[in-house]
This record gives C-alpha cells, sequence and structure tokens, in this order.
C-alpha cells in the first residue's frame, strides 16, 4: 500500500474536519507503524490536557550514503588530527536520517508557560575538533541567546548573516583567552535555517533557526524526533534539510505537515524519504 | 457753384457713405472682438486669462531670412502651467506636463524654462500662437490624422526649423553636449536623460560610422573598428577570405561588419546580371591582394613549439590541451565579458567578435598557431589592438598550459564551410579593369593598357593603383589592380587599417552638419516607387512607424532619407542605373540593425548640426565632471565596465511609516556611525500625497546561485497563509527609511515588491551574472561551505568609490601594468593597451567619481611618536598566525597556508594601495566598507579587546597602531634592515 497518499489523504481530511482525536488513529495502526499513545502511554511530569508531545521518525530508504571526507588544509597541525567528514546528510547505520528540522510554522502559537519557564537560557555553539558542534541548532529568539564557544586551540571565526538580521563576523581566539566565549542574540525569527560558515576553515559547515516559539526540533541521528508540550490542535509543521531546502516531498507539500495535536504524546509515524530526494550533484 | 439741391445730395451719400464705413468698421471690430475672444489659445487658458505668454530669448538667435534674430517663445500661451507636475495642484489646468520636469522647465531643473524657453530643444515656430503655425510635427500617423481633424494641421514649409518629431527629442541635446558623454544616467539623474541618443551614439561609435563619415565636433577617439587586415592572409584562407567579404554574416551572424555585396532588391534584371558578375570579380580579387600583400608578424618558436600539424594537416592544437579545461577558461578567465560564443548563451559582450566557430576560421597550423600567439600577447601581433593581455602565461606550478588549454577549445568547432567560390570570367576581370581605367583614360587607352600593361615609361610616369598593371601583364596582377580599386572605391580602410592605404581620405559624405542638411540636396531618387514596388508602403496603413517615415520620405525631408539609407543603402539608385556605370553606383554597405537601432542612429545624426546655440547655452562640466565625461569615454572603450560595478543597483522605495521596523542594532565605532542629515531623515518618514513616504537605498540585492535576484519569503502571508515575496537588499551607502538611519553592510532591508516603486539597475558589471554562477560553482566544488555573498569576493570588484579607497599613484601604475591583489580572485585583471592619457583620465574618473582629492601627501613615517613607536608590537600582531593577520594574508613571502582562494592580499603592499582613511575604516568594521567581505571583525568596538598579549591596548589604540604599521611597512622594514651590514668591511 502507498503510504505516501494515505498520510496525504489524512492530513486533508484533518484539516478539513477539524478531527480532534489521536493523531495516527486506526488508519496509522493498520501500517503497522508505532500507534498513537494518547492519555493511556506514558505521561509526561508536568503534561495537561492542553498540551500535546510529537514524535516521529526519518528513514532514509537506502543504504546510508559514504559521508565524503572534507579537505582539510588549514591549521592542520590541529585539525589535521581529526577525521572531518561531509555532515550535509547523516543517515544511521538503521536508515534513521538525522538532520531534518522539524517546526511549528505559525509565529504566533501559543507556548506552554512551563516550557517557556524550563527552557534553557543559553544555546551553545562549540567549535570543536575543528567542526561546529551541533551542526543544527535552532533558538527562541526572545528567551535565548547563543552562546558561541571555541574549544579548539587555534582561533576560528563565526560568520551568519539570517534574512533582514544583523550580519556577524565574530574573531574566537583559542582558550584560555575570554574572547574565546560570545554571545548572540537573533531579533528576527526566519522562515528557514540560516548557514553559519568559518572563513578560516572553509570546510565547517553548520545551520541556526531563530524562531518567535520554542516548538522546533531537528532529528537525532537515529531519525526520531520529538516536539514537546504543544498546543493541542492542528499544527502545520514545516520541515527542512540542508540537502534539499524543504522536504517537498509526495507527503509533504512544500516541506509541510499538519498534525493534530492531542494531549499526551502524538507519534506521526516513520517517514520514508527516497534516496533521490538527496541527491546532489558531485 | 452747386445748387443746394446738389449739394443735399451729396451731403446725403457721405452720410451713406458714413453709415456703411460705420457699419463695416463695427462689423470688422464685432468680428475682431469675437475673433479675438475666440483664439485658440484661450481654450487653454480658460478662466485665468493671462493673455499671450512669452519667453524673450535675445542670445538665442535664429535664422529669419539671412538675419540672426533673436527668439521669442510663445509656447507657454497654450502650453499653460506645463512647469507643474501633474500631481500637484490638481485644480490647475494644464494639457500637459513636461514628463521630465527634473531635467527640463522646472526652476530647479538646468534648464529652467525661463533661461532656455522651448524651441532650442524642440525647434518650431516660437512666435506662433496658433497650434498650425506652430510648425508641430506629428510623431506617428495617428497623431497626424487627429492633429489634422482637431487643428487644422498642415506642414509649414515656409518655416525652416519644423519642430522636431517626439522620437527624435533628444536629437537637440547634442548640440549644447558636444562631449556626449555627459548624457549618461548618474546618480543626481539616475532616469537616463537622454536614452535614444546614447543608444545611437553608442551605435555610431561601435559600428564605426566615422570611419567612411567625417564627424566633427564629437570625440570618437576614432581608431577604426575593424581588425587590422595587414596580416589577415597569413592565417586566413582564399575561400574563408572570399565567403567572408562577400557576406560577412553567413560566418558570423551577429558581426559588425556591413554587408558591402549582393545588394540586388533595387536592381532590374540587366543589372543585377552586370552586379553578380563584377562583385565576384571584386571580392575575388580581394581575397587574393589580401593573401599576397599580407605583411605577417612572425610567430615565435614558443607559439608554434606547443602545435604540431595533425594527421588531418588542419588546425592543431598541443597534444595535452584539453578542450573542456579550455571551454573552462572562456568563462573564468572573463573572455566572455567582451565576445560571445554559442556554447555560452547568456553571455551578452560586444566589444571583440563572437568567438564561435573558430575552427573554420582558423583552419591551417599556422593560424592556430598565430591564435596561440595572439592569446599569449594580442598586442605582439598588432599593437593598436584594444584587446587586453589576459595574462594566460603558465603558471609554474600548474602543470596545464591555458593557452594550449582554450586554443584548443576555441577551434574545436569547425563544422561550417565557406561555400565554394565561383570561378573567375577572364571576361569580367578585363570588363572591370577596363571600366576603372577608362575613367582616367578613355575607353581605347584602357583597353590597350588591359591587353598590354604599362610601358616602362608609363609605369614610371603612374602614381598609384595603376602601377600594379606593368607589363607584363598578367592575370595576378589585374587582380591586385582592382582589389586595391575596390579598396579605395568602397573605403575598406575606414575600418580596417590596410598595407598602402594609411592615408585614405574616408569616403562618405561629413555627417558634422547632416541634421541641418539642406533637404533640396538629398538624392531620394526614386525610391518611393521601389518602396511602393516592395510591398513598404502597404504596411504603412498598419505600421504607424512605417507609415510615419514613409510620409517623411514622400516629403523629401531628412529623417526619411535617414530610414531608408540604414535599410537599404543603395536603394537610391533604384531605376537609376541607366547611363552610370558600375564604379558610379551607390556603395554603402548595410548594417545589421532593427527599426530601434535604426532610428537611435537617426536620432544621433539629426543632432549633428554643427552650429552651437550661443555659449552661455553650451554645456561646460566643472573639472569634476569633465574628468567624468573623459573617463567614461575610457571606461566605454575597453569596456571596463562588463567586469567592474561603477554605481550599485540604486532603488526607489515607498511604504506607509509601520512598514519598518528600527534596524537590529549593529556595535560599531562613533567614527564609523553613518551621518545623514535631519531633513533626510524626516523626509523619509513623511507621507507623500498617496499615504506613503519615499525613501532611496543603494547597494546590491542578495541573488540565486544563478545569479538572478532572489524572491524570498518574506514575514506577510497572503490570503491563504503564503509568505509574499520579499527581496533582501543590503545596503552599500547608509539609508534613511522611515525616518531612521540603515547602516551600510548592516541587516540587509527586506522590501515586497509593492513597495519598490523603481530600481535603477547597476552601472556594470554585465559579465558578472555569467561569472557568479561559475565562482559559486568553482567554490562549492573546492568543499567550501560558502555563503553565496561571499563568492563576490572572488569576482572582479565594484569600483566604487575607488578613488576614495586607493592612492591614484598607485592606481595608475595598476591600471598600466595589473599586478595580482587578492590570491583568492577566480580571474585577474589583464593588461590593457592604455596610453599614459588614457591610464591618467581613468583615474582622475575615478578621483572625481568618489569625490576624492587627486593628491593626498602620504604620510612618510611622521605619525605621531606613541603610535610609530608601537610598531613592533603590531608587526606581532600582524604576523600572528594563531588568530591575527597572518592566519589568512599574504605577507611578503609570508603565505598563511591552506586553500589559495581563502587567501587575502599581500598586507606587505597594502598601504601602498589603500589610503590611511579607508585602512582605519577597513579594520574597525569591514563589512560596512565591502558588505560581502568574509573578513571577521578583529577590533570589537564594545566588550574585551582580543590580541592583548601581542598588541595591548584598547581597539581603538590598536586599529591606530595597526593603520600606522601597514602605511609605513616600507619604512618600518628599511628601520630593521642595515645596509651597512651587508657592505663588506674591508
Amino acid at each position: 500500500m502507498n503510504r505516501n497518499t494515505n498520510v496525504d489523504a489524512m492530513n486533508r481530511k484533518w484539516t478539513r474536519r477539524r478531527f480532534v482525536g489521536r493523531v495516527a488513529g486506526v488508519a496509522m495502526a493498520a501500517w503497522g507503524v508505532p500507534r498513537v499513545v494518547g492519555a493511556a502511554g506514558p505521561s509526561r511530569p508536568g503534561a495537561s490536557d492542553e498540551w500535546g508531545d510529537l514524535v516521529g521518525r526519518f528513514l532514509y530508504d537506502g543504504a546510508p550514503p559514504p559521508r565524503k571526507k572534507l579537505k582539510v588544509d588549514k591549521d592542520i597541525d590541529c585539525c589535521g588530527r581529526f577525521d572531518i567528514r561531509d555532515e550535509s546528510l547523516m543517515v544511521g547505520p538503521d536508515g534513521g536520517l538525522a538532520g531534518v528540522y522539524v517546526y511549528a510554522r505559525d509565529r504566533r502559537i501559543r507556548v506552554c508557560p512551563e516550557l517557556a519557564a524550563s527552557i534553557e537560557k543559553e544555546v551553545l555553539l562549540d567549535n570543536c575538533d575543528c567542526i561546529f558542534k551541533p551542526h543544527c541548532l535552532a533558538i527562541w529568539c526572545e528567551r535565548q541567546t547563543l552562546k558561541i564557544v571555541n574549544s579548539d586551540p587555534v582561533a576560528q571565526n563565526v560568520a551568519f548573516s539570517p534574512l533582514g538580521d544583523a550580519p556577524a563576523n565574530i574573531i574566537l581566539p583559542p582558550p584560555p583567552n575570554r574572547a574565546a566565549t560570545a554571545t548572540w542574540t537573533f531579533r528576527r525569527p526566519q522562515r528557514k535555517p540560516a548557514p553559519i560558515a568559518c572563513n578560516y576553515h572553509p570546510w565547517e559547515s553548520a545551520f541556526i533557526l531563530p524562531l518567535a516559539h520554542p516548538y522546533c526540533t531537528v532529528s537525532r541521528a537515529d531519525g526520531t524526533f520529538r516536539i514537546a508540550r504543544l498546543p493541542i490542535g492542528p499544527i502545520e509543521f514545516q520541515l527542512w534539510h540542508e540537502r534539499v531546502g524543504y522536504l517537498d516531498a509526495p507527503r509533504f507539500a512544500r516541506g509541510r505537515i499538519t498534525a493534530t495535536i492531542a494531549p499526551g504524546e502524538n507519534d506521526l509515524g516513520t517517514f520514508h524519504l527516497a534516496p533521490a530526494l538527496f541527491a546532489q550533484e558531485s | 457753384m452747386p445748387t443746394p439741391d446738389r449739394t443735399h445730395h451729396n451731403l446725403n451719400r457721405l452720410r451713406a457713405v458714413f453709415a456703411v464705413s460705420a457699419i463695416a468698421l463695427l462689423g470688422v471690430t464685432v468680428w475682431a472682438l469675437v475673433a479675438d475672444h475666440r483664439r485658440e489659445w484661450r481654450q487653454y487658458q480658460a478662466s485665468d486669462d493671462r493673455g499671450i505668454e512669452q519667453i524673450v530669448l535675445p542670445e538665442l538667435t535664429v535664422d529669419y531670412h539671412f538675419c540672426q534674430v533673436g527668439r521669442t517663445d510663445r509656447c507657454v500661451t497654450c502650453h499653460q502651467n506645463i512647469d507643474v507636475p501633474q500631481t500637484d495642484y490638481l485644480w490647475l489646468r494644464r494639457p500637459y506636463s513636461h514628463p521630465r520636469l527634473d531635467l527640463y522647465v522646472g526652476a530647479d531643473s538646468p534648464h529652467p524654462m525661463a533661461e532656455f524657453g522651448c524651441t532650442i530643444c524642440h525647434e518650431g515656430q516660437g512666435r506662433a500662437t496658433e497650434f498650425r503655425f506652430a510648425s508641430h510635427t506629428p510623431n506617428d500617423m495617428n497623431q497626424r490624422r487627429a492633429w489634422r481633424e482637431r487643428h487644422d494641421w498642415f506642414r509649414d514649409v515656409d518655416w525652416d526649423y519644423p519642430m522636431l518629431a517626439r522620437r527624435f527629442a533628444e536629437s537637440r541635446c547634442l548640440q549644447c553636449h558636444p562631449d556626449v558623454t555627459d548624457l549618461e544616467p548618474s546618480p543626481r539623474w539616475p532616469d537616463p536623460p537622454a536614452p535614444k541618443l546614447m543608444a545611437g551614439y553608442h551605435l555610431v561609435r561601435q559600428l564605426g560610422c566615422f570611419g567612411c563619415h567625417e564627424i566633427e565636433g564629437v570625440e570618437f577617439r576614432g581608431e577604426p573598428v575593424g581588425p587590422s587586415l595587414r596580416d589577415v592572409g597569413s592565417r586566413l584562407a582564399r575561400p574563408f577570405l572570399a565567403d567572408w567579404i562577400a557576406r560577412p554574416a553567413r560566418f558570423r551572424p551577429d558581426t559588425r561588419m556591413p554587408r558591402l555585396f549582393g545588394h540586388e532588391a533595387h536592381l532590374d534584371a540587366v543589372a543585377r546580371q552586370k552586379a553578380r558578375r563584377l562583385e565576384a570579380v571584386e571580392v575575388d580579387a580581394l581575397a587574393q591582394w589580401l593573401r599576397d600583400a599580407c605583411q605577417p608578424v612572425a610567430v615565435p618558436p614558443s607559439a608554434t613549439d606547443s602545435t604540431s600539424p595533425s594527421a588531418a594537416g588542419s588546425a592543431s592544437v598541443h597534444k595535452d590541451a584539453s578542450v573542456e579545461r579550455g571551454r573552462r577558461l572562456l568563462l573564468t578567465r572573463g573572455c566572455l565579458a567582451c565576445h560571445k560564443h554559442d556554447d555560452y548563451p547568456r553571455a551578452t559582450g560586444t566589444q571583440g567578435p563572437n568567438l564561435s566557430r573558430l575552427g573554420s576560421k582558423y583552419a591551417t597550423a599556422r593560424a592556430a598557431a598565430w591564435l596561440a600567439d595572439w592569446l599569449r600577447d594580442p598586442a605582439r601581433q598588432s599593437p593598436r589592438t584594444r584587446m587586453p593581455n589576459p595574462l594566460l602565461a603558465r603558471d609554474a606550478a600548474a602543470a596545464n598550459d591555458p593557452v594550449a588549454d582554450l586554443t584548443a577549445f576555441l577551434l574545436a568547432s569547425a563544422e561550417w564551410n565557406p561555400s565554394p567560390p565561383s570561378a573567375l570570367q577572364e571576361a569580367d576581370l578585363d570588363e572591370l579593369v577596363q571600366a576603372h581605367l577608362a575613367a582616367r583614360h578613355g575607353p581605347d587607352e584602357a583597353r590597350r593598357i588591359v591587353e598590354q600593361g604599362l610601358s616602362d615609361r608609363e609605369f614610371a610616369a603612374t602614381p598609384g593603383d595603376e602601377r600594379e598593371l606593368a607589363r607584363p601583364i598578367t592575370r595576378r596582377k589585374k587582380l591586385h589592380y582592382v582589389a586595391r580599386r575596390t579598396i579605395a572605391k568602397r573605403g575598406c580602410f575606414g575600418c580596417h587599417d590596410i598595407p598602402g592605404f594609411e592615408l585614405a581620405r574616408p569616403i562618405g559624405p561629413a555627417l558634422s552638419d547632416w541634421g541641418r542638411k539642406d533637404e533640396s540636396l538629398l538624392a531620394f531618387g526614386r525610391v518611393e516607387r521601389l518602396l511602393a514596388a516592395d510591398g513598404t508602403a502597404d504596411r504603412a496603413a498598419t505600421d504607424h512607424d512605417v507609415g510615419f517615415y514613409l510620409d517623411a520620405v514622400r516629403g523629401r525631408r531628412r529623417e526619411g532619407f535617414l530610414w531608408q539609407k540604414l535599410r537599404e543603402p543603395r536603394s537610391f539608385d533604384y531605376q537609376k542605373m541607366a547611363g552610370r556605370g558600375f564604379n558610379e553606383w551607390l556603395k554603402m554597405g548595410r548594417f545589421s540593425l532593427d527599426d530601434a537601432r535604426r532610428e537611435a542612429i537617426a536620432t544621433f545624426v539629426l543632432g549633428l548640426i554643427a552650429r552651437p546655440p550661443a555659449s552661455k547655452y553650451v554645456y561646460r562640466p566643472d573639472a569634476a565632471t569633465r574628468a567624468i565625461v573623459e573617463g567614461r569615454k575610457v571606461l566605454d572603450r575597453h569596456a571596463c565596465v562588463e567586469c567592474h560595478v561603477l554605481e550599485m543597483d540604486r532603488w526607489r522605495l515607498a511604504y506607509e511609516s509601520d512598514e519598518f521596523d528600527a534596524p537590529p542594532p549593529i556595535d560599531q565605532f562613533d567614527f564609523m556611525r553613518p551621518r545623514i542629515a535631519r531633513e533626510r531623515l524626516d523626509a523619509s518618514a513623511r507621507p507623500g500625497p498617496d499615504g506613503r513616504a519615499r525613501s532611496e537605498i543603494v547597494g546590491m540585492p542578495r541573488r540565486t546561485d544563478d545569479g538572478q535576484v532572489a524572491a524570498l519569503e518574506g514575514d506577510k502571508e497572503d490570503a491563504q497563509g503564503e509568505p509574499l515575496p520579499v527581496r533582501a537588499f543590503t545596503l552599500w551607502q547608509p539609508a534613511a527609511i522611515a525616518g531612521r538611519v540603515w547602516p551600510a553592510g548592516g541587516p540587509e532591508v527586506l522590501l515586497y515588491d509593492d513597495q519598490i516603486i523603481r530600481r535603477y539597475p547597476a552601472w556594470g558589471g554585465a559579465a558578472l551574472e555569467l561569472l557568479y554562477p561559475a565562482a559559486l560553482a568553482e567554490a562549492r566544488a573546492a568543499g567550501a561551505s560558502v555563503v553565496g555573498s561571499e563568492v563576490w569576493g572572488r569576482l572582479p570588484p565594484p569600483l566604487v568609490g575607488e578613488g576614495a579607497k586607493v592612492w591614484p599613484d598607485w592606481l595608475a601604475d595598476h591600471l598600466l601594468d595589473p599586478q595580482p591583489i587578492r590570491p583568492g580572485a577566480m580571474m585577474r585583471m589583464p593588461r590593457y593597451t592604455l596610453s599614459l592619457d588614457e591610464a591618467n583620465r581613468l583615474v582622475d574618473f575615478f578621483l572625481a567619481h568618489a569625490g576624492a582629492d587627486r593628491i593626498v601627501r602620504r604620510a612618510t613615517g611622521s605619525s605621531s611618536a606613541p603610535v610609530a613607536n608601537r610598531r613592533d608590537e603590531a608587526m606581532r600582531l600582524l604576523t600572528d598566525h594563531k588568530t591575527f593577520c597572518a592566519k589568512c594574508h599574504v605577507i611578503g613571502d609570508s603565505r598563511p597556508g591552506g586553500a589559495t582562494a581563502t587567501e587575502g592580499p599581500d598586507l606587505a603592499v597594502a598601504g601602498r594601495r589603500l589610503r590611511g582613511e579607508y585602512l582605519r575604516r577597513w579594520l574597525a568594521r569591514p563589512q560596512m566598507t565591502l558588505p560581502y567581505t568574509p573578513m571577521p571583525v578583529n577590533f570589537p568596538p564594545s566588550g574585551e579587546p582580543i590580541g592583548q598579549d601581542l598588541l595591548p591596548g584598547d581597539s581603538r589604540e590598536q586599529i591606530d597602531a595597526m593603520v600606522d604599521l601597514l602605511e609605513q611597512f616600507d619604512a618600518y622594514l628599511r628601520e630593521k634592515t642595515s645596509i651597512g651590514d651587508m657592505v663588506p668591511k674591508s
């Protein structure tokens, strides 16, 4: 059976009828994907009837592609020691696809007060082993600042220029210099992640997505993702991956999917993504 | 003595006469009053009856029956309030507002109405107060019809200066602006002041019209536009030459060379046969002569060494050469800035020839060697060529020879073949030789010379071309004679350097005063009949432009003559061939032009009137403007603006006051804060009549990977919740938007399409649209995670403000002998064949363009002691390769390591190039000066300064010390070097 068609049909149905209930429901269960665990499922501390979690998983529908070794030709004494590889397509041994951004499109989305109160004030971007760690970041403009750290014994710089926001090109000398740590505040939420580069080390690359809310996640190494404490009701999510931009697959036209959040955990199931989607000109 | 009766009778008669006279007078008076009341101009004045208004211009004379009389322009009597914009004072009655009040008529414009009047530009009878007598000229047949119905319009043949039709309105700019290039758009007048005239000027310049037609008063820096023919015979085969001469567009459809042969539309059957026979002889003779009279420049062994004849014996190139690499070089070395090639359909260069199919042109091993040598150093083969040396010399480290690769690629396409030459008929050759000779010697003598040749005695007494015909006469000698006569007759030397024709005079009539040429002297002949016969006249009813010109042909007017001359130059011979020899037929070649270009040329030529108005009206630019005007000519000549942007994009915005928030704050030094006048800030927040405020921004819109202006997703959404497209614009100059200051190089301004009311494109940089995607692809292929905008740093840089950035002496040196500046640049600047004068003019241009002084005294080691004493510390920071300069920059013989593409310019010579003030601003915040630079902020304006272990002090002090060191780098090195120590002690 073609799952794509069914997921699409399901989305339309939800939107049309404002169907409130379990996300995957009987139809998803019938295809063998994990069932939605609703009120009966394991509840998270602090969960109430107004908020629900969204989980799911991205699977790369093919053999994990080899990660190209990047050309490291600067600061060889330091950076040459590391096995630095392309991070633009990270597929785990079981096909889990990392690095897919999943975030709510609506900037005015209601934010769970407990989530807002408990959220970290800083998001860390570390220059470590001559790469940016982590590779994909998201930040809530109003409540969070970016903390940029250089952990390497060579200077780094961090350059980004999000659309309509102040551009940055910050120099980070090696520690223990106090300037090895810098902070940055984003003033403007973005529609899609902005690239981060290091001009000293052209192979370094990362992405950051400043948003007007905290409802964003990036799929982990095994391809799973979770967004916690979403307001219940239908929410449109945007999916983005650095190789393709908006994940414009048949299931998610223009990289969008609408899920109706119910209290508790809402499982979107597993999304199988064709390798052709990520093909890159060499 | 009259009787009382008779007296009474006479009295009655007198009374009757008086009564009739009185009635008549009353009638006339009433009629006069009524007629005066119903004057045409009154309907334009309505209630505010101002009477006849006039502008008296005593110094601006016009020829009135051989008398120079001051003008009186009464046009404003009807053209009421022409100086008031249509958008202002809506209750005012006005048939027209002048469409360019910024330039004309308006009191604040450079041509205020009270000073210039109207007829200085428009012509026409300024004294007339009726439409009919003002000598209006309709712009097309529709207008003509409408005027006839509405105004009883007629063409007033009694007035010598009829108004110019609107389509030629720009012509008269030329009389007061003979420099022409001062009419190009500028930041003050971004709307082109005279686009059609400028298009015409550039066409005349590029097509080389001045080669055959003298055009005094307009400087063209008139070198011939075609290549030298001195040595073409050594590299071009005779079939190619013959085919090219006969019909250049067959090999190169977009060639600028006119077609000189095969014009037959106007010929009858007999003349057509004759033309075919004799033109074939001419073509054959020219091809033969060009090969025989060739003066080749030796191709040095270095060029020929790299070639070896292939088995086929045709052009060949080095065995290791790669066509694929050559194809890429054509793009990455910037060739496509001036040339086109079929493999790159987006290339727009027109400075040089189209380089497609060169394999068919250079089909021999010698030709291939010549091409390789040409690419190595064009000036060696042709000292006056405008082609720069592309500096393709083999890099010591590179395994490949770029010249061999490029040659291989250019010669790879060889599918095209010249048409087979027709066999030459001896009788035709003799007939043509005889025809030429007969003009001087008479038919009998001519026949004798053809048969026997010139005797020794005759040879000694004969000057010129006939010396080719010395005894014993041969076929080849006759061909040479015909070739030379053909070149003289058809004026090939107007565009080409041809041996033996160095001093020949142009063959065409002078155009210096063609705009006033007496129309009765124009030889229209029977061209009207031809236009009727070939169907052109039938198009007049549907095509109003054709109708306009056809009417001008029928009226025997200049514009009609020009139109037809540029369409079918020889058609004026129609039905006039009888009794005229072949050599007396019209000779002008036909250029490949469309209607718009023909009209642009006509606009320019009609503006040539040789007699400028009183000197107070002739534009005399100030020194800075003159420098820009003169510099533009050099820029045009060398096509500098194909690669370099000289004015950034300029967009005009309209917005409601709440549409822009304050820009995100930027950490910056006080001396870097943009200063914008309070009035300008207030104006940017003041709503106009439509409720929207206006502003103008200068900079660069963000582009997609393929070089187009990107449409990004904005915050606003449409009814379906889809984001509206938004453009991201990087400011290169500080801007005032909605009452707030936006700094250069700060956040991009996000603009919805309805907020952009006008986009003035950048001046220059057409080739960058092709080069940008190539550079981006190259950077990414090399593994760099570059953000698109950084790639601009690998391309030819914009030269906005260059005069204020670099030292003039360095600039002059660089123009004459460019040295690499940025190691990471994809292409380096070629070396142009600039004269010293041209280099100076360019330097003056850049200084004037940037509003900079020519000479500012360079600091000569006289910085204040506290700063100068810190040079050792500054040197420590400069040479620090962990964090600071040496990490990325070349400094003398120190290289930073890593890919060349990421290396920064050599700092050992930066002070020789860059002015101190520029260096200071650059170090303080590089992005404010060059928004796309990847250089990080090394000296943060706030927070803790870095590099304290190397150069202690706050960021400002660090910057001062670094600027001092860079400026005094040579002096510093001298201090550190003791020549005395090097002198051997005896």
